[in-house]
């Protein structure tokens, strides 16, 4: 706990981050769809210009041109600014993440920097020499263009991917090439570039649905389009269950058992991202079909359903690779709320010495206080859970006793989505007392341990004996009562 | 009953475990080298746009090319800002995350509003250029939008970072916001460090003004346009150069003592080079006669540009005479990681000469085409 936890109200920092990421995944995959749009339209169009179609070519670089300006302001107003806006979050989100990530990728990223400068230069290169360049260097431009852009994606999928498989990385030996290509960078690279192409062939589509309808040159373009967009629809689920065969095993339990809960009613959040994800891509696959052999149906509204449609979809497949991730920010690694896997493997220092002793970003706070449990709350809780807003902890416990809850943080990482609770017994009944006293409840941490003491002497066969010491010396042990002989 | 109190006085978190990926020393020149070019965006972005807003509202044809002009080049700046600003922000978090991102949490709500805010000043100048013919009365909004955008986003920044080399004032305010919904407007140094690094924007759009004015001398009919140019080119640097030596002057008289020391000994070199660069770059810009080549305007950029690097330098010392109780450089362990650095320069080199080789080649075809 070596960083102050942003403890953001209503939103929560993760939610945060979910927004500008959710936005950034699907204008950073056009941005090298595009780019491939770009250089096949351009290629198309010489190639009418070569067999003499010089009207046709004219007519398809004019539309060209409206994508080219639209792709121009779209991918560097929204999709750099976002790309920057993610970084910024996850810092806030997860300074321990962020600072792992930098340290040990700094050069990667220095590497794609560099390529993003040379992407960035070159579609402004081709945008802006428009009206001067040859159309064999606009062809080459934006080529080079798709190029470079999709290198960036190579260099972004390693870090990325590293997050939720680092493979045969470890702290200790920080070993770059293993945790760069690790078991999911391929699946999670390929599955990536097609998607990208379906992105690219819907912001054909975009431009398309501004065509008259009467435009002999609009069932071409909304083919063309479509070239991009079925293709890459069908390969995802293959290339998904590739991606599948890498993950986790718990990630893959998560799943499964949401799966199985179907039956019951029961859905868990990882699988209902999961088939958002797989529904969108369904729904635009049929979308796009239609638009193949009706392609006058393509409006503006219709292509922007469609990619509304498919920004669903990417929502949906990256809350699941986040979700995948649980409980970890860095699998196996680093815990989402910033405790170190090796901490907790370390034992009892960590999980059972006092909290408040260990962290550092409190001002001091008289034990079993309501602003005792609020700093652990904050401390431990609030990287993930906010109050009352995104993933509020008050729907989640609004059933709790305080018993239950004192029982509750001590086991709440055996169903493999939470991270230990670090701390004392005198925390957990702080805390216990915080989140009950959120509900209304006028109870403090000393409350909670003489609940958790009774029940715990209740249920006990035979019936416990009175204890030998009042609760508050109980708490001292930092040994909870129940665990206690 | 016993408090829990922090167990130290300040709760500065420790090195990262992975350590550095190259010795300090060369992230460090890295680390100037890019927030340099970043600077120079900034400048020059800034600049243009401040001089756009004051040129677009006088009706002469002459104003209203240096309007146009500015308004073209202004979104392309906007984004090399953007895109320079990413590597000294990676190395300045390598060097001093765990100062910047404690810092970063406790002004969490302002941090995160930069990004809307970039994309709300960015949008703004594509905008201005996309609309600017269509409609013309909703212009000066959107300029000021992008003017206003920009400037708060320099003083988010400076809050962040000044917090971030404060750390006794830490946790009294992440006590009282935890949220991050405040700023560290009790920093005394804040205005005059806005002042010191946004000062030199008129300046920076100035010379390129000027540029371009002496470009255009040479355009049959475009006379006027080019002395108003001119004109205005070197009034921004003059302007330019001396409010950043009124902001310079302001952050050291508001300087602690131990940050302020550093300009009494090592830092004094420096510190006259910055005001010396300075001058030689108004120089030109005010001794210089009308029409003529290019020289004069590409020699006061480069005063300018030598000037912003010294200046980088000076600011790297005060910020490690201010973090020196806490944190030596030389204490963080180094992993090397020289296969990847090697990685990183052959593609920063071949990067560079591959852009390179498409500007030449695309600006002789543009300059071939307008004869």
């Amino acid at each position: 706990m070596n960083y102050p936890v942003w403890d953001l109200p209503v939103l929560g920092a993760g939610l945060v981050v979910a927004i500008i990421a959710v936005f950034h995944v699907l204008v950073s995959h056009f941005a090298i769809g595009g780019g491939a749009f770009l250089f096949l339209a351009e290629w198309w169009a010489r190639r009418l210009h070569q067999s003499g179609r010089l009207e046709d070519g004219e007519r398809v670089r004019d539309f060209l041109h409206r994508y080219a300006t639209f792709f121009l302001v779209f991918t560097t107003v929204f999709g750099a600014m976002t790309g920057v806006g993610i970084w910024f979050a996850i810092a806030l989100a997860s300074p321990e993440g962020t600072s792992l990530l930098i340290h040990q990728f700094v050069f990667a990223w220095a590497t794609e920097w560099v390529v993003f400068l040379a992407e960035l230069s070159l579609l402004y290169l081709y945008y802006y020499g428009w009206k001067h360049n040859p159309q064999k260097d606009q062809v080459l431009l934006a080529g080079a263009y798709f190029g470079v852009s999709w290198f960036s994606l190579f260099i972004i999928n390693g870090i990325l991917s590293f997050m939720l498989t680092p493979g045969g990385w470890t702290l200790e030996n920080r070993d770059l090439t293993a945790g760069f290509f690790n078991p999911s960078f391929w699946p999670s690279l390929i599955l990536r570039t097609v998607t990208m192409f379906l992105i690219g062939g819907l912001g054909g589509l975009l431009i398309a649905g501004r065509l008259e309808s009467e435009d002999p040159l609009k069932p071409r373009v909304v083919r063309f389009s479509a070239s991009f967009v079925i293709p890459a629809a069908i390969l995802v689920p293959l290339l998904f269950a590739w991606y599948w065969s890498t993950l986790p095993e718990n990630t893959v339990k998560m799943v499964q058992d949401g799966v199985a809960g179907l039956g019951g009613g029961r859905l868990t959040a990882i699988t209902r991202h999961l088939i958002l994800a797989g529904v969108a891509g369904a729904a635009v696959m049929a979308g796009v079909l239609i638009a193949v052999f009706r392609p006058r149906v393509v409006t503006t509204g219709v292509a922007v359903a469609l990619m509304v449609i498919v920004q669903m979809g990417l929502m949906g497949a990256e809350f699941f690779r986040e979700m995948a991730r649980k409980p970890y920010v860095l699998h196996g690694t680093l815990y989402s709320n910033s405790l170190w896997r090796k901490d907790v493997d370390a034992g009892a220092p960590v999980l059972q010495a006092p909290f408040l002793g260990r962290a550092r970003w409190h001002p001091g706070v008289e034990p079993l206080s309501r602003e005792h449990g609020e700093w652990v709350f904050r401390l431990q809780c609030a990287s993930c859970h906010t109050r009352e807003g995104y993933r509020g902890i008050l729907s989640r416990t609004a059933s709790w006793t305080p018993e239950f809850a004192f029982r509750w943080f001590q086991t709440m990482h055996e169903q493999g989505v939470m991270p230990p609770f670090q701390g004392s017994a005198e925390d957990r009944a702080a805390l216990a007392a915080y989140l009950l006293d959120l509900h209304g409840k006028t109870l403090d941490g000393r409350d909670v341990l003489e609940a958790a003491r009774k029940a715990e002497a209740a249920k006990a066969p035979p019936p416990a004996p009175p204890p030998a010491n009042p609760p508050q010396a109980a708490a001292d042990t930092d040994q909870p009562r129940e665990a206690q002989p | 009953m016993n408090q829990w109190t922090p167990n130290a006085g300040i709760p500065l978190p420790p090195f990262d475990p992975v350590g550095l990926p190259a010795p300090a020393v060369v992230i460090l020149a890295l680390a100037y080298l890019t927030f340099t070019l970043h600077l120079l965006a900034v400048h020059f972005t800034l600049g243009s746009v401040l001089l756009m807003a004051l040129a677009r509202r006088q009706p002469d044809p002459a104003r209203q090319e240096i309007a146009r002009f500015l308004g073209t080049v202004a979104p392309l700046g906007f984004s090399y800002l953007v895109t320079f600003g990413i590597p000294p922000l990676l190395f300045v978090q390598l060097l001093y995350g765990q100062f910047f991102y404690a810092s970063s949490v406790l002004v969490g709500v302002f941090w995160i509003s930069v990004i809307p805010l970039l994309i709300l000043a960015y949008g703004a100048l594509y905008a201005h250029r996309l609309t600017r013919d269509r409609r013309p009365g909703a212009q000066g909004l959107i300029v000021t939008v992008a003017l206003l955008g920009m400037l708060t986003i320099g003083f988010i920044y400076v809050n962040n970072l000044t917090l971030a080399m404060t750390p006794g004032r830490w946790l009294e305010i992440y006590a009282a916001h935890p949220g991050g919904a405040t700023l560290n407007l009790g920093e005394p140094t804040l205005l005059p460090r806005l002042l010191t690094f946004l000062g030199l924007s008129p300046a920076m759009a100035g010379v390129v003004v000027w540029w371009r004015g002496r470009r255009l001398h040479r355009t049959p009919g475009q006379e006027a346009s080019a002395t108003v140019m001119e004109s205005w080119g070197r009034k921004g640097i003059g302007v330019g150069v001396l409010t950043w030596i009124v902001g310079l002057a302001s952050w050291v008289a508001t300087l602690p003592e131990a940050p302020r020391s550093v300009l009494s000994g090592s830092g004094i070199v420096l510190a006259g080079a910055v005001v010396v660069l300075g001058i030689a770059a108004a120089l030109p810009a005010l001794l210089a006669s009308r029409g003529g080549g290019v020289a004069a305007p590409v020699l006061s950029g480069t005063f300018l540009a030598l000037g912003l690097a010294c200046l980088i330098l000076v600011r790297d010392q005060i910020r490690m005479a201010y973090l020196q109780d806490h944190f030596s450089l030389q204490a963080i362990p180094v992993f090397p990681q020289w296969g990847m650095l090697a990685i990183f320069a052959a593609t920063l080199v071949a990067g560079v000469a591959f852009t390179l080789f498409w500007t030449v080649r695309v600006a002789r075809r543009a300059a071939a085409a307008s004869g």
